[in-house]
């Protein structure tokens, strides 16, 4: 396998190809760094309190890495319409809105982290060395976001009926945008890299990963089937149906807006 | 209430250490206990943690009662 040192030997589709990749996936570490943050002082103990925030700043700390690989590329999508224009971020849909309970927090730690992971272990094992060089650390820190979504979902899953139909519909609620992320079978962004030998698995390739690495995590749960999506809509380089709809809140929080009139901003 | 079990965190950051005593957590699994610990204390670049449910230890001096149970000599 022929290392890639730097951006200049990928091709032009390649490159575009990476840019649009690292966008889904940093926006989406940044988006679950913030559903993490707003459960870190609401879980069920303190221990649990202080795991959320650890995984929050690891989440957007991962976020950074991959937001500076991204800006050494020429394809950085990434410009000033992003503080006004929510389809300028390409977060997967399940973290569009805040966690409603912990086991929304649980089931984000399980299945949207397990993605991102999946996606990460993949690109340690191709050969753009930016990536490589950075994500031994990254997935050293993401071992115990696992252990802890294991842990939590098994916990749920042995509670009252209550909480296991809970639990139940949670997954099925973020499932589908799971398995959409990986994209239909051509034109999914992810062949090109895979092609580029950026990612060591194509789409199809990385969402049986997903499953398989989830599967075990999920025992004692009524995980849906991978189901047939609706590509209708689907965009690839955004990974995603539609725009995300963050309330303003969340959307002033992400893109600095309440602190932009200090001055000290970018 | 704390839920769980009490778990005694030990680590390291060099070699040439010994496993020192770090804190605890109180967690309802080894695996709960691993990530708590983890995640608890990490002010430090630990090259090793490792986590001891308190019941497990196996005692050599015990610790005597502050106050003697009633009845008792």
């Amino acid at each position: 396998m022929t290392t890639i040192a730097n951006p200049e030997e990928l091709t032009a589709e390649a490159s575009q190809s990476l840019a649009n990749w690292l966008m889904a996936m940093s926006d989406t570490k940044h988006l679950l760094g913030l559903r993490y943050a707003e459960w870190c002082t609401g879980g069920p103990e303190l221990e649990a309190d202080i795991a959320a925030s650890a995984m929050a700043q690891f989440e957007l700390g991962h976020a950074r890495v991959l937001r500076g690989i991204l800006g050494d590329l020429p394809e950085d999508p990434r410009d000033d319409s992003r503080d006004t224009d929510r389809g300028a971020w390409f977060s997967i849909g399940s973290l569009d809105r805040p966690f409603t309970d912990w086991v929304d927090l649980v089931v984000g730690n399980a299945l949207v982290d397990t993605l991102l992971t999946v996606n990460l272990r993949s690109a340690l094992a191709g050969n753009y060395r930016p990536l490589t060089q950075r994500l031994r650390k990254v997935l050293a820190e993401e071992k115990y976001h696992s252990v802890h979504a294991g842990a939590w979902v098994d916990r749920l899953a042995s509670g009252p009926t209550a909480t296991v139909e809970r639990l139940n519909a949670a997954i099925a609620g973020v499932w589908p945008h799971c398995i959409a992320w990986f994209g239909p079978d051509a034109g999914n962004g992810l062949d090109e890299l895979h092609d580029a030998g950026v990612l060591a698995d194509g789409a199809a390739g990385l969402r049986r990963r997903f499953i398989e690495t989830v599967s075990p995590m999920l025992e004692g749960t009524a995980t849906p089937a991978a189901g047939d999506v609706d590509w209708d809509g689907w965009n690839n380089a955004s990974r995603r149906h539609g725009v995300p709809e963050f309330d303003d809140v969340c959307f002033a929080m992400i893109t600095g807006a309440n602190t932009r009139a200090l001055g000290v901003g970018t | 209430m704390a839920i769980g079990r009490l778990y005694e965190v030990f680590a390291r950051s060099r070699r040439d250490d010994a496993l020192g005593h770090v804190g605890t957590v109180n967690a309802t699994s080894t695996d709960f206990a691993r990530v708590y610990a983890r995640t608890t204390y990490d002010e430090e670049n630990w090259i090793e943690m490792v986590v001891v449910e308190r019941a497990a230890f196996i005692p050599v001096i015990e610790l005597e009662p502050l106050v003697k149970p009633e009845g008792s000599e």
